[in-house]
């Protein structure tokens, strides 16, 4: 469950530039449901995404993810959330270039101490679900776009958070590889998650696992 | 005075002491603002800002207060290389009592460790608790530490300015050998007893820290700093110099032993600490930690261990003893 009350987000408060990119948002996304937050660019849906991934904080309100207050969680407790029930899909992917598939999708593992052979059967499970296996030993940096994204998804995965966020997840992808990920968010929510998705890709507009569509102008919710 | 002030480990204290005292002073007086204003259960733009600014406060507050430990060591070394400029000094000994300041500035030193010791463990457990349940102790705790770091600065400045490369002091011979006080061990009592009373008190220690008793290990902890610090200066001191007329605290520091002074006196004050913590936790936090008993022990163990391993080395190489 995804609880935000009466959330703002200003930046440079109290400068010139001061920019108000979220204004009183209220909303609530429950359990194995997907939910598009949908805007222009520029329109605050990936700011708000980050504070709902812990990774930037509100300037006032409330967020409540999985019974956690996590905008005033300290930064230990919040790395811990961060780790342990999030997984976040960056539009660029934020891949390390240099690394295999395989080592990329294990990071986020690493500070867990898990044993080799746990850390690669989390990483099969993950790279099968996300139908990249076949690349396991490929250096990221000679992958499509689309295989970069299945390997990013992959990595947001394999901790086996509840809640998966995909920011502009279709950004860089063609019309075929989109599709394909289509297909793998559907597998996702079969599998339990809760997934949010923040995008202005008409894509999203009609797919029938989509339980609700979140559209922000201008820092408001607007519909 | 000149000549102390330019020696190149005084030029390091007092810069790194004045800076540290900057850096304390600017966190404690945001630190008054924070702890007035604080409301963690408001999710106010400005109780936000609050948490922001307290995490970087708390952030200098303890680098700054970790170099603070770091430096007494540092200071003892100090001292210690001062003996080669100061008329008649042998060792730190001479250097200290080389004016009024040295031994309050010294004693003033160990108790600032401690506080810090303190607010440090106060620290780690807001921290990592979820609502930072002890930020208002820790802020009062670090304006009580700035205060003492106030005073320990200024006694400081007044201590090197008013050692004199001209006029002879004492050394640790005199100050404590046979031709200092006659009666140098404290309410009268002879080696003997003193031993008798330093391996009692030990074992009170252990029996404290098994029991967990936060108000008997401060005070056995206490009592073993105050013989410790005895026994230590008139009875095994004597074996590591292999001398029994060479009575003194501090030339265990110097290379000529290994530097063992370091690791007895550091083993001591860190048993010491955490023998004493745990009351200071209670009153301050209401919550005791069990592991640092079982620190208490182990330090205090291991002090006991180096003091009594020298007696001990020296009756098996010579058969006898000193």
């Amino acid at each position: 469950m995804i609880k935000i009350k009466a959330l703002n987000k200003i930046y440079n408060v109290g400068q010139k530039n001061e920019f108000v990119a979220l204004r009183n948002i209220n909303f609530e996304v429950l359990p194995n449901t997907v939910v598009v937050l949908k805007g222009v660019s520029g329109s605050g849906k990936s700011t708000l995404l980050s504070i709902i991934g812990g990774m930037n904080k509100p300037t006032s309100g409330e967020v409540i993810v999985e019974d956690k207050y996590i905008a005033k969680l300290p930064d230990l407790h919040l790395s811990n959330f961060r780790a342990s029930s999030i997984g976040f899909v960056f539009q660029s992917f934020h891949l390390i270039n240099d690394l295999s598939v395989f080592d990329n999708i294990s990071i986020p593992l690493i500070p867990l101490g898990l044993s080799a052979k746990e850390i690669e059967e989390k990483v099969n499970y993950a790279m099968q679900i996300c139908n990249i296996a076949h690349k396991s030993m490929e250096i990221s940096k000679n992958l499509s776009g689309g295989e970069k994204q299945r390997v990013a998804i992959a990595r947001a995965l394999v901790n086996n958070p509840n809640i998966i966020l995909l920011d502009e997840p279709t950004a860089n992808l063609d019309s075929a590889n989109s599709k394909n990920l289509v297909e793998i968010l559907s597998n996702l929510k079969k599998l339990g998650k809760t997934i949010v998705i923040s995008t202005h890709d008409s894509l999203f507009d009609e797919l029938d696992f989509v339980e609700k569509i979140i559209y922000i102008k201008d820092g408001d919710i607007s519909g | 005075m000149g000549d102390i002030l330019l020696q190149q480990n005084v030029i390091i204290l007092v810069v790194a002491g004045f800076l540290i005292l900057l850096m304390q002073g600017l966190a404690s007086f945001f630190g008054i603002y924070i702890y007035k204003k604080w409301d963690f259960s408001s999710t106010s733009a400005f109780q936000y800002t609050l948490e922001k600014k307290s995490y970087l406060i708390v952030l200098i507050l303890f680098f700054s207060l970790i170099a603070k430990i770091i430096l007494l060591p540092y200071f003892a070394f100090t001292i210690d290389s001062l003996s080669d400029v100061v008329h008649g000094a042998m060792c730190a000994a001479g250097v200290v009592g080389a004016n009024e300041y040295g031994n309050f500035l010294l004693g003033l030193k160990i108790f600032i460790i401690f506080i810090v010791g303190i607010w440090l463990i106060v620290n780690k457990l807001d921290i990592t608790a979820y609502d930072y349940p002890y930020i208002k102790t820790k802020l009062i705790l670090a304006i009580v530490i700035f205060a003492f770091i106030f005073i320990e600065f200024v006694l400081e400045i007044l201590y090197f300015t008013h050692i004199s490369t001209d006029v002879p002091v004492q050394c640790c011979s005199v100050i404590f050998g046979v031709s200092g006080s006659s009666d140098p061990l404290p309410f009268g009592i002879n080696t003997q007893t003193l031993l008798i009373l330093f391996y009692s008190i030990y074992i009170l220690v252990l029996i404290a820290n098994i029991q967990k008793n936060p108000l008997f290990s401060f005070l056995s902890t206490i009592l073993l700093f105050y013989f410790g610090y005895y026994a230590v200066t008139y009875f095994f001191g004597t074996y590591i110099y292999q001398l029994p007329t060479h009575i003194c605290p501090f030339c265990m520091l110097q290379s000529d032993y290994y530097f063992v002074g370091y690791l007895i006196w550091g083993s001591l004050f860190l048993g010491s600490f955490f023998g004493i913590v745990n009351l200071a936790l209670k009153l301050l936090i209401k919550q005791t930690i069990q592991k640092y008993f079982l620190y208490s022990t182990f330090f205090n163990t291991i002090f006991v261990i180096i003091c009594t391993s020298y007696v001990v080395g020296y009756y098996l190489v010579n058969g006898v003893f000193l």
